[in-house]
């Protein structure tokens, strides 16, 4: 008995833990991304009502943790989304789209031609919020943003659609509907098939964090 | 102040005007002291009550941001409909009626 409580009493020992009580955020929506951090033998509880989260793990993942938690929670970030949409030509030839291993060429392809028409929109968007954007008069770009990880500098988008429409009272076509997890600082690039209503596109989005302006100025 | 001093100071004249300075001295002296209790009794209660303002609340309802954050594993587009392939290049969307 002795001889495995000792060496437990001692691992114990190098455990640490402490209790944080987030202040902007839901505790909920931060948990998966602090269970990612956690070390081998690390532990996390939370505590919903009181909205507190409790970590238990080894002294050398504690700072990181703690850390990690403190630039989590933080009031809603905002972004400015500088999207950019190309109508690229009709494709040349069938095969280029079809669905083999071949399938790349597109990207390769999309690269050398001249869009026919080029259309750019910015869209603000705050964490948690949803904003649109007109790019000409047929498509809309909508997005919803969800929580930002400034460690991995990734923002995630729970909804990210573009719609077109013909004209006015005809009906709106999704020419692209997901979710979407976005670099920030960096444009990403989606290349969009054609359909039997729209020609094949590429849309580059590039989401910029905004600095928190407290106090702004009035002149 | 003893009753005492009072009826020795009446005896004596002599002794009657320091007698009734001292006596005025203690009096504003204890005025000044009763107004000072009452003063720092009022300032309890204000702290004990706003103390118990502050913490009968209960949690405050504040609303919370619930947006929740992209984990490692989480995919770079997950289309609703069709299907989409992530390559170096970008990520290319393939919409179910694909004309191609």
């Amino acid at each position: 008995m002795a001889i495995l409580a000792v060496p437990l009493w001692f691992a114990a020992q190098q455990m640490e833990g402490f209790t944080y009580t987030l202040k902007y955020r839901d505790v909920r929506s931060v948990l998966a991304r602090v269970t990612e951090d956690l070390g081998k033998h690390g532990q996390v509880w939370i505590d919903g009502a009181a909205n507190r989260i409790t970590v238990q793990d080894d002294s050398s993942h504690m700072n990181q943790i703690r850390r990690l938690i403190q630039s989590l929670d933080q009031p809603a970030r905002h972004f400015a989304m500088d999207t950019r949409m190309d109508i690229l030509p009709d494709v040349p030839s069938k095969s280029l789209f079809k669905p083999t291993p071949n399938f790349v060429d597109m990207t390769q392809w999309s690269a050398t031609v001249t869009p026919r028409a080029t259309y750019r929109g910015v869209m603000d968007l705050y964490e948690g919020q949803a904003a649109s954007c007109s790019l000409g008069t047929s498509y809309v770009l909508e997005a919803r943003a969800q929580g930002y990880d400034p460690s991995r500098k990734r923002l995630a988008l729970d909804n990210l659609s573009l719609t077109y429409r013909e004209a006015a009272g005809k009906p709106a076509v999704d020419v692209l509907n997901g979710a979407a997890v976005l670099r920030e600082g960096r444009p990403t690039l989606f290349l969009v098939t054609p359909s039997d209503q729209t020609p094949p596109l590429r849309l580059s989005i590039k989401p910029t964090l905004l600095p928190v302006v407290t106090r702004p100025e009035v002149r | 102040m003893k009753i005492e001093e009072f009826r020795s100071a009446q005896r004596n004249p002599e002794e009657w005007t320091p007698f009734m300075r001292t006596l005025e001295y203690r009096m504003t002296r204890r005025r000044r002291h009763l107004r000072m209790a009452i003063a720092a009794a009022a300032v309890l209660a204000f702290v004990l009550a706003g103390t118990f303002w502050r913490f009968s609340r209960g949690p405050e309802s504040r609303t919370l941001l619930r947006a929740n954050v992209p984990t490692r594993s989480a995919p770079a587009f997950t289309p609703r409909r069709g299907s989409a392939l992530a390559t170096a290049h970008g990520i290319v969307v393939i919409n179910p009626e694909d004309r191609t």
